[in-house]
């Protein structure tokens, strides 16, 4: 019955004797340097453990206090718990969630990191890692397009979906309707990472676990803040590109973020809208020295599809000539790597791209399969990146 | 005898007008086209155009080499797209005039008939189960596809226009109904393919743009279109006869059918051509001949050059506008189109007295 607290979230000792994901092999990984010795419980260099509980997650009791460690095994165990979502929304949840529906692959990710794979009951069509999530019948086509016939067949106690939910408000409504609480998060925007894990880790009975993964996190986000604060050099200019010719990440956008967190410039950084196209004459005379561009779908985890994009670029009209193509500082990625609680895997690319000499000791890719293992009990498998 | 010289020297007098009204749009076309190399995103502007492309053509003159990032906005970025939208615009208003005169209809366009749909699902189909086949000729299968499905679409059409009887009605809403299925079949590629390259490939044809202009499709787009145009050409002045009427045509010796059959072929043709690289471009095939018959009257040897001046003239403004306007950042090119084409079309529709259309 006896449950470590790692930090002021674990509301309740749950039923279970041990979490199930906890059993997954915390083992010194191989190829990873120095985190994993102090990792998980890495207080020292993450600011996250000292953190005071955000407001956001409200538990319906009070919480325990930080000083204490353990809470009383036999304290009640809470009925359910109120919190606030990304759209403001206040959600309550009733305790236990033994079913749980994921709308976003982001969302899926966390909750099997989460050790929750189990209550894992339905699922978006484009949720489909880890692999084991594929037994999982399919409930939508993404949030904004959920089936509502089939989620409500699926009996959830909990609902987990994006933000584009909350532009269709007929399913939103529908499905609160039926009772079922629905909270939604933006598994992209790095910013609400904390709470959408805290906030799972709560409703899911998973605190513990929450609290170990927000500090494995929290160790690689900080280890590339300092290092990139402490750059003495200039900040390289990058093109990054969505998965259409000259379609680049402008202000507010996902990809600028990880630019400017990974230490660079983004060369559309002061574009009027998020998704700009570009003018290729623009992009030429920027002339960039990194070029960072997303793998299209398709392609994905195929090296022939990452090599035909490669060439792509360091053929184009207008691309073939800057900096970035002529010093091969060109780069192919899987988004998946840099959405939701993969973010840290994918910031330590960008700047290791961007900063090879500061990031020379860092190896993102055994990092990645350690991350994997540890929190999914699977290797990595396929390309994530080119080359 | 008096008369008839008197008609002669009316005539020749009107030719010389119409000849003279053609030579300012071209006129007009070329000072456009000067301007659209001028100005975009990057810094080179009119000089640094004039002397770079000076320097490829006449490398004679031994011109001081501008430098390597001039050359390459000029000559690989922005010359090749101002091409694209001269030639694009200037067939897609070609293979529109023919439709209407052909059909003797003056609602229809490759567009409104479904036959751009057609063409973009042509190419889309072939782009997604055949990438990685024939990658060499890759650019002429694309097209071939394109026209293949585009004249089905126009002889579905045609058929059931037949078989109801060819009214104004029947064509237009059989294209309407044709042009739904393809945009349909496009939609389902993107989600029976599981591919986002697929995805990709619709999202672009629904679309349409000029962004991938560079020289190799050129040199494929370039012969095809020029070709189409050409021929259709040929064909003016028996379009001129059928409009007359099928009985007076076949009188003079005209036979409608056979024309009909052309005119199907050369205006699919021109449109796979340009539809496989650009993405579907509505609105320009259906306005491009109404001004050209305002500005010049619908005799064809004259109407279907001059529709594909204004063709070339307005795709290449509004795609300059596009590129221009809220530079680095470029806007689809059908809004612009759109919006600066229908005001100058309802002021010519309503600036203008006597009935052009019977």
């Amino acid at each position: 019955m006896a449950v470590a607290a790692f930090g002021a979230y674990t509301i309740s000792n749950r039923t279970q004797t041990q979490l199930q994901a906890s059993s997954t092999p915390a083992a010194t990984p191989t190829a990873t340097p120095t985190p994993t010795s102090t990792s998980p419980s890495a207080p020292s260099t993450s600011p996250y453990s000292t953190q005071q509980p955000s407001e956001t997650t409200t538990p319906t009791y009070p919480p325990t206090p930080t000083s204490t460690a353990t809470p009383s095994p036999t304290a009640t165990p809470p009925t359910n718990i109120t919190l606030v979502d990304a759209t403001g929304a206040t959600v309550t949840v009733s305790l236990p969630v033994n079913r749980v529906v994921s709308l976003n692959s982001g969302f899926t990710e966390l909750i099997c990191a989460l050790g929750a794979a189990d209550k894992l009951v339905g699922r978006d069509e484009l949720s489909k890692y880890p692999d084991y999530v594929a037994n999982v019948s399919v409930v939508a086509q993404n949030s904004y397009q959920p089936n509502i016939e089939a989620l409500l067949q699926a009996q959830p106690d909990l609902v987990v979906a994006d933000t584009m939910l909350a532009y269709n408000q007929d399913a939103l409504g529908k499905i609160k309707n039926a009772g079922i609480p629905v909270i939604i998060e933006n598994p992209s925007n790095s910013t609400r990472l904390d709470t959408m894990i805290q906030n799972l880790g709560l409703a899911l009975g998973k605190s513990e676990r929450a609290n170990e993964l927000l500090n494995y996190i929290h160790y690689y986000l900080n280890l590339v803040y300092n290092r990139v604060g402490n750059l003495t050099s200039s900040k390289p200019l990058v093109y990054i590109e969505w998965y259409t010719a000259w379609r680049s990440f402008g202000p507010g956008s996902a990809g600028n973020q990880l630019i400017v967190e990974a230490g660079g410039t983004n060369i559309a950084a002061n574009v009027s809208t998020a998704y700009p196209t570009l003018s290729a004459e623009y992009v030429a005379e920027k002339n960039p020295d990194v070029i960072i561009r997303m793998i299209s779908g398709n392609l994905v985890g195929n090296l022939t599809g990452y090599q035909a994009t490669w060439q792509e670029i360091i053929t184009r009209p207008g691309l073939k000539d800057v900096t970035a193509v002529k010093t091969g500082h060109v780069y192919i990625y899987d988004p998946i790597i840099t959405q939701g609680i993969r973010y840290p895997i994918g910031l330590l690319y960008f700047a290791k791209w961007l900063h090879p000499e500061a990031f020379a000791d860092i190896n993102p890719a055994a990092i990645h399969d350690d991350f994997t293992r540890k929190f999914y009990g699977v290797s990595i498998q396929g390309v994530y990146v080119f080359p | 005898m008096s008369q008839i010289s008197e008609l002669k020297k009316l005539y020749s007098k009107g030719k010389a007008r119409k000849l003279i009204t053609l030579f300012s749009f071209f006129i007009a076309l070329v000072v456009a086209a000067v301007a659209s190399v001028s100005v975009g995103a990057g810094s080179p502007r009119l000089a640094e155009a004039i002397h770079v492309i000076m320097a490829k053509l006449f490398p004679f003159l031994n011109l001081a080499p501008a430098s390597r990032l001039t050359q390459i906005i000029i000559l690989d970025l922005r010359l090749p797209r101002v091409i694209l939208a001269v030639i694009a615009g200037a067939a897609l208003a070609a293979s529109g005039t023919l439709m209407q005169a052909a059909l003797r209809n003056p609602l229809v366009s490759p567009y409104i008939l479904g036959v751009s749909s057609a063409a973009g699902f042509g190419a889309a189909l072939f782009i997604v189960l055949g990438i990685s086949t024939v990658m060499f000729f890759k650019g002429y299968f694309i097209v071939a596809n394109a026209f293949i499905f585009s004249v089905v679409a126009m002889l579905i059409v045609y058929g059931i226009a037949r078989i109801r009887g060819i009214t104004a009605e029947s064509i237009i809403l059989a294209g309407v109904a044709v042009g739904y299925l393809f945009s349909a079949l496009l939609s389902l590629i993107q989600f029976i393919a599981p591919a986002s390259d697929a995805v990709r490939a619709v999202v672009f044809w629904l679309l349409g743009g000029l962004s991938t202009a560079n020289w190799s499709n050129l040199t494929i787009i370039l012969p095809m279109a020029f070709a189409a145009i050409a021929l259709m050409m040929l064909y003016s002045w028996d379009l001129n006869v059928l409009s007359l009427g099928e009985e007076a045509a076949t009188s003079l010796g005209v036979n409608p059918r056979s024309i009909l059959i052309a005119s199907i072929v050369l205006s699919a043709w021109a449109t796979a051509s340009i539809i496989s690289f650009t993405g579907v471009i509505g609105f320009v095939d259906l306005i491009s001949p109404h001004i050209a018959r305002i500005v010049i009257g619908s005799d064809h040897r004259f109407q279907l050059p001059c529709s594909a001046l204004i063709g070339a003239l307005l795709l290449l403004c509004a795609d300059t506008t596009a590129r221009v306007l809220l530079a680095p950042a470029e806007i689809p090119v059908g809004i612009v189109t759109s919006l600066m084409g229908v005001p100058f079309f309802l002021y010519l529709l309503m600036s203008r007295r006597r009935q052009i259309w019977r």
